[in-house]
């Protein structure tokens, strides 16, 4: 037995030294391997758009010119939006957590199509240089949404809305991949109940992924040839309808929001129910509500477009309908809250950014009701608001969310620990950086400050610098957050199978992970979050390293 | 755990001081100044959702922080106690939400119905926005680039874009409607009060204590480098100021000051007098000068000249900047242009 303190020996034989040399990585079909290459490719344009995103802050510092001019900012702020929508957050965690981990929590030994993932990947870092040459080459100033006629008629859009095209292509076929793989690859005995609440989210974010993301596709397509052929079909001088785009676009794009935040739900789950030693309460109303809310959210597209002129009864449908998709997101709160109660709760620094996203991931949606109500959104539509809104979901619900996945599936990925003061320092920071940027955003847009704006009037010079100085605590809690894990690289301890008594099947193979992700094929006989079941691993030497570990799980013939 | 009590309720600190911190007589709690009759159902609907949200919010926070303090893990080899799932307290949890939201939609869409039906005998007022600006045309013909409006009279304005897409947004009034090129939008108010005083908005010479009885035209669809310089004063007139201007309206002076003040509101966002270069090239040193254009090479800026330029900008576009001058034709009168050429003869 090892003694508390001292350091783990290392494991033999692992993904990570499987094979060696940049080109084994290059090529290789482990999906763990593929979901570490997209770790660090997202986490390189996390650092691009938010870099972006500290010289839109700085630029609103004060009213008028401060660092640059109106041509640049428009270019920044929209460079900021489509770096951070399709190159960070859409694929964030499904592709780097999820290509990861889906396979090892069901059993699996790699993703149905091994090769069609690693294809996923590069398609992606097509769309992403695509990218990168439209920002450099003249650059888009249209903001994420490329509304026609202005992406149409007046700037350059079209090396950026093939960077989309292409871009999604990985989307679906990543999707496309999720789905087969978890319908038909899982060990004998793991039943759709006995699916953990992570992979309910990707499930349920896969399928979005596969029917939304054409229709991106064919209106990038049909934006291009507007652009360079005049077809028509957009620019009112040509006999198009401008409304028509933003009926193509959002009927992706609101979909989209939840290919973004239900994979971050999954998560939640899962920490939730580690660091509070208990079941999740209710985990058929979480599993439901994530394919309620994949549903309900092909229907509400037109809840963007209520000051877009489009009829007065459209305008209420979308409404009504939007407030449904309220409900089933109301089932998970409580639910993750009701996980806490009789629970044995850890404070570590997952736990910590589980319980931000409640708090966070809150306002951001008791704040979509009010963007939901008619009357009030004609007031709020593209104020900041609606930005403030959209990062409480987006950074304060997915980004967050990531964060507290990374560092507890770190050890898993790496086998080494995080330093927990260096990590819960960031934590804090970016806390109170997120509501002091943020929260001051709700109060401008309220008071009526439209977005997307380079100058603004007096009245709110006072709060625009407020959030600008919150940004900057964001910042530093982000670098912090990053050098902890590189720290950890270099000076982190060695961690057992199960460093923090988890209960779904990742937990059960070594950290990190063998090659083929288990010796043998797992029979499942529990569900996920059992802890009755898995008492006897929990109360054992509390190393967690699973050498007293009851067989809960009955090795098969592989 | 300390520190995390700390980060959190300093964090609902700052939140709390946000809210509550002055901002001027121009804004009381949440919104801006109710200045028209729709925007007291606004905020109605606005405040009943929000003490709800704070009703859930702390609920949420309390449980959260509650458990938290209760439940923490003592040591590492506690044991939980089954907590059985309940279906009664999921159907409750499913059913009163699906309720309470339903009632924030009949509220939400019953007052929005009464922001699109516009009442009867509303005075019409024509707008037209382009890149970067707007006019607005009276029913007896006179433009104007700021809005001034009649008080305690339902106006009708009736939108329509020469380029891109805008939106026509005024905070104090709570109206917002998006102005589409080739199709006509409309949105109504009624504002009961005179505004004091008349002041461009961006001007810097403005201070907390003037800005409280202006309104702002703000565009909210982004449509270019100038976005955010569309912003246009809003002004309310009594009945007797109101005929008084609007017959003013009418009258144009013709001399270089007349064109100073229509250079200011309908050129100054692309075009400069001093030599800087804008959008377009800068008037400064222009009039009567040999300008390099495309197609046709080389033509006099005279009066033939400036007028094409304005009433049909594409014909001769000056080289080294771009086509993307609005068509002013119907946005501008025959007196103005002469104003304009009389003014740009000043700028040597």
């Amino acid at each position: 037995m090892i003694e508390p303190g001292q350091t783990m020996p290392a494991i033999e034989h692992h993904y990570l030294n499987a094979e060696k040399g940049i080109k084994s990585w290059l090529t290789t079909v482990d999906h763990k391997r593929i979901g570490i290459m997209y770790l660090i490719s997202v986490a390189l344009f996390f650092a691009v758009g938010g870099l972006l995103a500290v010289f839109v802050r700085l630029e609103l510092l004060t009213p008028g010119r401060t660092i640059m001019d109106a041509a640049m900012y428009n270019r920044v702020f929209s460079a900021h939006g489509i770096v951070m929508v399709f190159l960070f957050i859409i694929p964030s965690i499904p592709a780097s957590l999820g290509n990861f981990l889906l396979p090892i929590m069901i059993g699996a030994k790699d993703v149905a199509f091994p090769r069609l993932n690693l294809a996923s990947f590069y398609i992606y870092w097509a769309g992403g240089i695509l990218g990168i040459i439209g920002m450099l080459s003249g650059a888009v100033d249209t903001g994420w949404t490329f509304y026609a006629p202005y992406s149409t008629t007046t700037t350059t859009v079209v090396w950026m809305t093939l960077a989309v095209f292409v871009a999604g292509f990985s989307s679906i076929l990543t999707g496309l991949n999720f789905v087969v793989t978890i319908h038909k690859m899982r060990a004998p005995g793991m039943t759709w109940t006995r699916l953990p609440l992570f992979l309910w989210g990707i499930y349920a974010t896969a399928i979005i992924q596969v029917l939304a993301t054409p229709v991106i596709g064919i209106t990038m397509l049909l934006l291009m040839m507007e652009k360079l052929i005049g077809i028509g079909i957009f620019d009112p001088k040509l006999g198009g309808d401008p409304v028509l785009y933003q009926h193509f676009f959002w009927f992706y794009s609101h979909p989209a929001v939840y290919i973004m935040i239900l994979p971050a739900m999954g998560v939640v789950s899962e920490l939730m129910a580690t660091f509070s030693r208990q079941k999740i309460f209710g985990y058929k109303a979480i599993a439901l509500s994530s394919m309620a809310i994949a549903l309900v959210s092909f229907l509400v597209w037109g809840h963007h477009m209520f000051v877009a002129g489009q009829s007065e009864v459209a305008a209420i449908i979308f409404s009504a309908i939007t407030y449904l998709v309220g409900v089933p997101t109301g089932i998970k709160v409580i639910s993750w809250v009701g996980t806490m109660y009789k629970g044995s709760i850890s404070l570590r620094a997952p736990m910590i950014y589980a319980q931000m996203f409640l708090f966070l991931f809150t306002i951001g949606g008791l704040t979509g009701i009010m963007l939901g109500s008619l009357n009030v959104d004609v007031h709020l539509h593209d104020t900041y608001y609606v930005v403030a809104h959209f990062h409480y979901v987006m950074m304060g619900g997915t980004v967050i969310a990531f964060l507290g996945g990374l560092h507890y599936w770190w050890p898993k990925m790496t086998g080494k620990m995080y330093n927990e003061s260096l990590a819960k320092w960031a934590a804090g920071l970016i806390f109170i950086g997120f509501n002091v940027t943020f929260f001051t955003q709700f109060i401008m847009g309220s008071q009526g400050m439209p977005r997307r704006y380079y100058d603004y009037v007096p009245e709110y010079a006072h709060l625009h610098a407020f959030s600008t100085y919150g940004s900057w605590i964001l910042g530093l809690g982000l670098l912090i957050a990053f050098i902890c894990f590189i720290h950890s690289l270099f000076k982190g301890e060695q961690v057992g199978a199960d460093p923090w008594g988890g209960t779904t099947l990742e937990w059960l193979t070594t950290s990190p992970p063998d090659a083929h992700n288990f010796k043998r094929v797992p029979l499942v006989t529990r569900n996920p979050y059992d802890y009755d079941a898995a008492y006897d691993d929990l109360l054992g030497d509390g190393m967690g390293d699973g050498a007293s570990r009851t067989p809960t799980v009955t090795p098969t013939k592989a | 755990m300390i520190g995390v009590l700390a980060t959190g309720i300093l964090a609902i600190i700052y939140m709390i001081y946000v809210m509550v911190a002055p901002q001027g007589e121009h804004i009381q709690g949440w919104t801006p100044r109710a200045s028209s009759t729709l925007a007291e159902g606004t905020d109605w609907v606005f405040n009943f959702i929000n003490y709800w949200n704070y009703l859930f919010f702390i609920g949420v926070v309390a449980a959260m922080g509650y458990f938290i303090y209760k439940f923490q893990r003592k040591s590492d080899s506690e044991r939980t106690e089954k907590v059985e799932d309940s279906l009664a307290f999921e159907m409750f949890w499913v059913i009163f939400p699906t309720l309470l939201v339903m009632v924030v939609f009949v509220l939400g869409a019953r007052d929005y119905m009464s922001h699109r039906v516009t009442p009867k005998n509303v005075y019409e007022i024509q707008a037209t926005a382009f890149q970067w600006g707007w006019t607005f045309t009276y029913p007896n013909g006179g433009i104007s680039d700021s809005l001034v409006v009649p008080a305690n009279q339902p106006v009708r304005m009736v939108m329509t874009s020469n380029d891109v897409l805008h939106s026509f947004y005024i905070p104090d009034f709570r109206v917002k409607q998006d102005v589409i090129p080739n199709r006509f939008t409309y949105v109504w108010f009624n504002a009961p009060k005179a505004t004091l005083k008349y002041n461009r908005p961006n001007d810097s010479t403005l201070t907390v204590s003037t800005l409280e009885r202006r309104h702002i035209l703000h565009c909210t669809e982004y449509c270019g480098n100038s976005h955010s310089g569309m912003d246009r004063n809003v002004q309310v007139m009594a009945d007797a100021d109101f005929t008084t201007w609007l017959e003013e309206l009418t009258k144009v002076d013709e001399s270089a000051e007349g064109g100073k003040k229509v250079f200011e509101s309908k050129c100054q966002s692309c075009h400069s007098a001093d030599g800087t270069p804008g959008i377009g090239p800068s008037w400064k040193g222009l009039w009567g000068s040999n300008r390099s254009v495309s197609p046709g090479g080389s033509v006099p800026a005279d009066e033939n000249y400036i007028r094409e330029s304005i009433l049909n900008p594409g014909a001769k576009v000056a080289n080294g900047f771009p086509n993307a001058m609005t068509n002013f034709t119907g946005l501008i009168k025959d007196g103005e242009i002469k104003a304009l050429i009389e003014y740009m003869k000043t700028l040597k």
